[in-house]
Order: structure tokens, then sequence, then C-alpha cells
């Protein structure tokens, strides 16, 4: 079976290594982005397994980022989750509206995490 | 309650005092910076152990390997602790810049710190602790 594929994105330089940590040492192959705008650019022309985000960024938000995907063909069904400390109602709602699989508020359980994705994550 | 008086040139906040607690408030900004690098350097440091303790876990029997393995994850859990230091900090530098700035229009004669940008918004990292959040799927 091929590696499934998980883009990344964070401006946290930290939180990147750690979730690429995590997802590497349980076979995915990962694509890091460090915000939204540079997160559209490294998926141009390429699929991806899933993507997790994080939603304060410079330059592009994770809602944004989101609802660009949400209106290109091949994002339509890939499930998204946000890995944020947002943890306000308000936020989660904003996110759902997006299109948004999933909101997980940090800081995560890389246990936890590699659960939820494998849940998510088409068979 | 009686009603708060207006201001008069009696509550104006002298220039000079103005002027000194702007460069306190700016020193304190640049202290808040410091702290910000030395958590930064210091979890770049923590993370390159780890990954170099997560790859002596390959050299371990069976047995011994998932127990460790397990503590580690669990570690990172506590060492994203400077992500949202780091949120906190940054949010209480643009706090105190806004005051240093507001500041700096009265010790130089203006009125108001109406030109000044407020942060106004809560930090998002409401967190008291390091545990991990919460999880909701749509």
């Amino acid at each position: 079976m091929a590696m499934r594929s998980i883009l990344a994105v964070d401006d946290s330089a930290s939180m990147r290594q750690m979730v690429s940590f995590t997802l590497r040492s349980s076979g995915y192959d990962v694509i890091e982005a460090v915000d939204g705008q540079d997160a559209l650019d490294k998926v141009a022309g390429r699929q991806v397994d899933l993507v997790l985000t994080d939603q304060n960024m410079p330059r592009m938000d994770g809602l944004t980022l989101i609802r660009q995907l949400r209106v290109q063909d091949r994002f339509k069904r890939t499930p998204i989750l946000v890995l944020t400390t947002e943890s306000s109602d308000e936020m989660k709602q904003a996110g759902r509206a997006a299109g948004a699989t999933g909101w997980m508020v940090k800081p995560f359980d890389p246990a936890r995490l590699l659960e939820v994705i494998g849940k998510v994550l088409p068979q | 309650m009686s009603e708060p008086s207006p201001p008069s040139d009696d509550d104006a906040l002298p220039a000079r005092l103005a002027a000194d607690m702007q460069d306190e408030l700016l020193a304190a900004g640049t202290e808040l910076e410091r702290l910000e690098r030395l958590l930064s350097d210091a979890v770049d440091q923590l993370l390159d152990r780890f990954g170099r303790a997560h790859a002596l876990c390959a050299d371990l029997d069976d047995a011994r390997r998932p127990a460790l393995v397990a503590e580690l994850r669990a570690a990172m859990t506590a060492l994203q602790f400077q992500d949202m230091a780091s949120q906190l900090i940054s949010h209480s530098r643009r706090r105190v810049a806004s005051v240093a700035d507001c500041l700096g229009n009265v010790a130089v004669g203006g009125e108001d710190g109406a030109e000044v940008q407020w942060v106004g918004r809560a930090c998002p990292v409401a967190q008291r602790a390091v545990d991990a959040g919460s999880i909701e799927l749509f």
C-alpha cells in the first residue's frame, strides 16, 4: 500500500517538528507548510490524503486555507483537521462552516492524534 | 454612585512621567522578546534530544521499546508549551507596545491615544495547563 501523505500547516517551527515527528514515525509521508499560502503553493497540482492545519497564521489563516481548498474539486472530500489553541465554540462553528472535518485543541496527544487521523482517513 | 467628572488639565499625565513610563514599557517589551527567544532556543534543543532519544528506541528489544516510545510521546504533549507560551508572550508584547505608543503621544503633547492601535481581542490561548486539548469531529 502506498504511503499516505499528510499536509501539516503551522507557523510554529516546533509544532511542525512535533507533528511531523509523530506522523512520520507512524509511516505517513508529511509535507510541511508555514502558513495557508505556503500550503496552497505546496499542494498546487498534487493531491494529499489529509490536511492538518493551525488556525492563526500570518499571510493566510487556517479557515481561509480550508475555504480555498474546498473550492478545488480534488480537495472536496479530503479530510481537513484543524489543530489550534483556539477553543471557543464560535471558532469551532466557523471551522465547521468553512468545511473542516474536525477541530482539535492544542496541545495534542500523539496517540490521540494518530487515532483521529486513522478514523477520518478514507480506507 | 456619583458620575465621573470630566477630565481637566489637573488630570493630565505629566509629559515627563509619560515618557518615563513609556521607557519602562519599551524595556519590558524587549525583555519579553528575549524570553520568547530563550524559550524557542530551549525547545529547539529539547526537540533535538527528543529525536535522538526516539532514534535510540530502535535499538531496544520488542519488550522494552513500546513503553519508552509511549513515554516519549507523552512528553511531546508537554513540549508543546512553547507554542502556547510564545503566543501569549507575543500578545502581551503587542499590548505593551500599544500602551507605550499611547504614552509616547502624551509625552510629546498629544491629547489621547486616538491613533494608537489597541490589541483589544483576548489572546486565543485560554489553556492553563499542558494537558491534551479537546477533539471534536464534525
